[in-house]
């Protein structure tokens, strides 16, 4: 049910990985679990994340929620999208509704992250 | 959830796939499809709400409209027959037990609602102060439901049903059959739409429902609720009114009337509203789309001023809005304000209520 090429963390986000860039975004567990997202707020292109810090947050009516970076990096890109359609968090999490592209630091930080079979576990245990 | 409570309407919720969450003691549903597509949904045609979970009192007896002149903020004496009224229970130092509406059938009848989480409270509290008087309490909750149905097609949906119904003024009641079975028709509400409240008994509940649905009603959960009486600028209990805010702290002065003589506070609040209030409410509007949420503190040019009591985003008016209490009373209309969230002061404006108000 979650997408076999992807990375995950326990906080809920989710990597990919290509050519040394990193496409991360939110699960739609946990989109599901916030019901609808009325807004969302992100750093500015060039900011250096780490990993599981938090770099963002999401409001959706009902609560708010911290983001956090399953990879260290730098910011190269931003959804822009996402400021006028918050919507598309809850339509499409794990394609348009990425959150930030990011220049990867450290790739053996990815031992860290999950597999979709792993975070589907995860995710059942804990529910 | 096993010690939850169910309404006669909880298979239908299941079967809908609703999102259930406990509330006030009871499985409810929070949400169907969205929050956002079910106030839509209110807004521009119509939506159902299941409103079991709250109390319904019949109070009988030769004493029931001295009973209630005793403990309601308003006058059950005055009160038309087929005519409900919104009114605070207030405990002896003036603060709010309870909000609540009281239908009046005749003066030795009456329906008294409170809310779910202080259903049991209400009743420990009527009863108590009634005890020496013909005054009898009849608690229906378990045995019947209750639907609210608003928005503006709210009308043209129960002529479907009952083609024969008479107009329903605003805050009137009528009563009627469906099926055979007794039906309670008032034009309540708790959106700011235009709407009814509908009780009925627990057999029939589900079937009436789906026929509600199948006239083009959307199923609307607890979460569309508060966003849209929070658009309306409507007191929730717990949030807005507690038993520490008085009625006139929170704006409520319309629905106290005093100079009662059976009145059990009628002192106490006459002394209140003689005396400068420490705080009042207020809404407010974020600039931006950050969302305040209840405890948040309030600033003046930061100086501490007061709390948030609700905040939401409102699709109706696409803002982020919200009420709260701010002890300075010079701030005003348009006073710029901020709101402290996560850490970081987010500017806001105080802005007039009802923030939406529907067109007649």
């Amino acid at each position: 049910m979650y997408p076999e090429n992807l990375k995950y963390s326990e906080e809920h986000e989710w990597l990919l990985e290509n050519n040394g860039v990193a496409t991360i975004g939110i699960t739609s567990f946990a989109v599901e679990s916030l019901g609808d997202i009325v807004f969302i707020e992100l750093p500015q292109v060039g900011a250096e994340i780490t990993q599981f810090s938090t770099f963002g947050e999401v409001e959706s009516v009902k609560a708010a929620s911290e983001i956090y970076s399953p990879i260290s990096g730098k910011i190269i890109e931003i959804n822009e999208k996402l400021e006028t359609e918050p919507e598309l968090l809850n339509n499409s999490p794990f394609e348009d509704g990425w959150l930030i592209k990011v220049e990867i630091a450290d790739e053996s930080e990815f031992e860290k992250l999950m597999s979709a079979k792993e975070y589907e576990s995860f995710v059942n245990a804990g529910s | 959830m096993d010690n939850l409570l169910k309404t006669s309407l909880h298979q239908t919720h299941v079967d809908s796939n609703a999102k259930l969450v406990p509330f006030a003691g009871w499985e409810m549903p929070i949400q169907y499809s969205s929050i956002l597509s079910e106030c839509k949904a209110v807004r521009n045609q119509s939506g159902i709400f299941d409103v079991s979970h709250m109390g319904r009192f019949y109070i009988s007896g030769n004493d029931a409209s001295l009973g209630l002149d005793k403990i309601l903020s308003v006058n059950p004496f005055m009160i038309e027959e087929g005519q409900g009224k919104y009114n605070v229970i207030c405990n002896q130092n003036g603060g709010i037990i309870d909000d609540a509406i009281v239908y009046k059938i005749n003066n030795k009848k009456f329906l008294l609602i409170p809310n779910a989480s202080n259903a049991d409270k209400i009743y420990e509290w009527v009863s108590g102060n009634t005890k020496n008087l013909d005054f009898n309490i009849d608690v229906v909750t378990n045995k019947t439901a209750m639907i609210a149905l608003q928005g503006p097609a709210s009308r043209a949906i129960l002529n479907n049903i009952f083609p024969d119904l008479p107009k329903i003024r605003r805050f009137r009641f009528i009563e009627t059959k469906y099926n055979d079975k007794n039906v309670t028709i008032a034009r309540t509400g708790y959106t700011g739409e235009n709407g009814f409240e509908i009780i009925l008994d627990n057999d029939i509940s589900q079937n009436f429902w789906k026929i509600l649905v199948k006239n083009g009603a959307t199923e609307c959960g607890l979460g569309a609720r508060d966003v849209l009486r929070l658009e309306a600028a409507l007191a929730l209990h717990g949030n807005e009114i507690t038993e520490i805010i008085n009625p006139f702290e929170a704006q409520l002065s319309r629905f106290v009337e005093l100079d009662r003589e059976n009145y059990m506070i009628n002192n106490t609040l006459n002394n209140i509203k003689s005396q400068e209030l420490s705080k009042k409410l207020i809404g407010f509007e974020i600039q931006g789309r950050n969302i305040a949420r209840s405890h948040n503190i309030i600033k003046d040019n930061n100086n501490i001023i007061g709390e948030v009591t609700s905040g939401t985003y409102s699709p109706t008016l696409n803002k982020s809005i919200g009420l709260g209490y701010i002890s300075n009373k010079s701030l005003d209309i348009n006073s710029e304000i901020t709101i402290e969230i996560r850490s970081k002061n987010i500017p806001a404006k105080i802005t007039k209520i009802p923030f939406y108000k529907r067109s007649k």
